[in-house]
């Protein structure tokens, strides 16, 4: 049976889980310094399941509190609301799509998406874009792999065959099998989804900037590479993908000046996987 | 005695540790001087600021040999991870990571 084309596979979006309303709120809310944090915690407050998740992971994210923090409200006031943003949208995320197939591990895309998100910030800050909207896309940016898994699971399993076996790249296998790649199918769910159109378009464009004119997808594109490159959730058969000299020069990126990042990276990293205990 | 400087998140992070790396805010200000002792109160407020992790200094007990081998593997995973042709950007990253390791590996 051949896979589906994409507008086939689009079709099979209702099939995996949206994102809860508060997510889509606060992704809305990203880097808006007016944002009404009373709102957000009475929608925070309305989903017990999230509230669990933050006190949990927020309590995991402070450097030795004095009291343990013990309410959605009290976590905005101590940790801020870009941080609780994190939390909330990368609890929600692991907690609606675990499922994979039995040859696709969710939780291993998830430690590779926390690590991309990680370097995106820090590359946003080097080049004085917004950070959290830049974490965020990170943390979106393989959400089309997903929808492959879910809509296509058998044609899926001969992508990862040909990676693992033959050490085909990610986007090549692909191609190979579905005639189009991941980005491209993430990139119409997050317009199925109404995400912003910032965020939407660097999902599309994460692999192939250049064809693109979008800089939050020049700045997901090389924070896939350094987490690539620093290991960060890499499977044993791990390759740096491709690397844009036009997406590097546009943002004025230069490796050996990331340097002094690189251990704080590494750092930011292992206290989200902690703090949500991925 | 031999020291390094170690980046550790919160939770891994002690009262009693040594700062090995001022703490910069978003403002470019310094929140915190390197060599400064961390105590409960100190780490309350850099979490409040923002901060998600630390440079701290620990003794380097690692032995020369241990230190060898570890280089071996770094290059070894690197030349692995950067397996396959590459554009300018893809090389530089390979080198500026592999100088990375190695110099945390001295």
């Amino acid at each position: 049976m051949n896979p589906p084309d994409l507008e086939e596979l689009i079709g099979h979006a209702d099939a995996i889980p949206s994102l809860p309303e508060i997510v889509r709120h606060l992704i809305h809310s990203l880097d808006d310094d007016l944002a009404d944090v009373d709102t957000l915690v009475h929608d925070i407050n309305a989903d017990p399941a999230i509230v669990g998740r933050l006190l949990a992971a927020a309590n995991s994210a402070a450097f030795g509190l004095s009291a343990r923090i013990d309410s959605a409200r009290q976590a905005f006031l101590v940790l801020g609301i870009n941080r609780v943003s994190a939390i909330i949208l990368g609890a929600a995320l692991l907690d609606r799509y675990h499922a994979g197939s039995p040859d696709f591990d969710a939780r291993l895309l998830w430690r590779h998406t926390f690590g991309v998100a990680v370097c995106a910030r820090v590359i946003a800050e080097a080049c004085d874009e917004e950070p959290e909207t830049a974490f965020t896309a990170g943390l979106l940016h393989d959400i089309g792999q997903l929808l492959m898994v879910s809509g296509a699971p058998a044609a899926y399993a001969r992508v990862l065959a040909l990676q693992s076996e033959d050490d085909w790249s990610v986007l090549a296998a692909e191609h190979e099998v579905f005639g189009y790649n991941h980005a491209q199918a993430g990139g119409r769910l997050a317009d199925y989804w109404r995400l912003p159109r910032d965020i939407a378009e660097a999902i599309a464009a994460h692999h192939e900037p250049d064809r693109f004119d979008s800089t939050l997808g020049e700045i997901v594109h090389l924070a896939e590479a350094l987490a690539h490159a620093l290991d960060l959730g890499g499977p044993p058969n791990n390759r740096v993908p491709a690397v844009s000299d036009r997406a590097s020069a546009r943002l004025g990126v230069r490796w050996r000046d990331l340097v002094s990042h690189f251990g704080e990276i590494e750092a930011r990293y292992d206290g989200l996987r902690i703090a949500l205990a991925l | 005695m031999k020291t390094r400087t170690v980046w550790l998140p919160p939770g891994r992070v002690a009262p009693g540790m040594t700062l090995a790396v001022p703490v910069i805010g978003r403002d470019g200000k310094t929140l915190l001087a390197a060599g400064v002792t961390l105590d409960p109160t100190t780490l309350d407020r850099l979490t409040r600021r923002g901060v998600e992790a630390l440079a701290v200094s620990e003794i380097d007990a690692r032995d020369p040999a241990e230190l060898a081998r570890e280089r071996a593997a770094s290059e070894e995973r690197l030349r692995h991870l950067f397996r396959g042709e590459g554009s300018d950007a893809r090389s530089e990253l390979h080198a500026a990571l592999l100088a990375w390791r190695l110099e945390e590996l001295q």
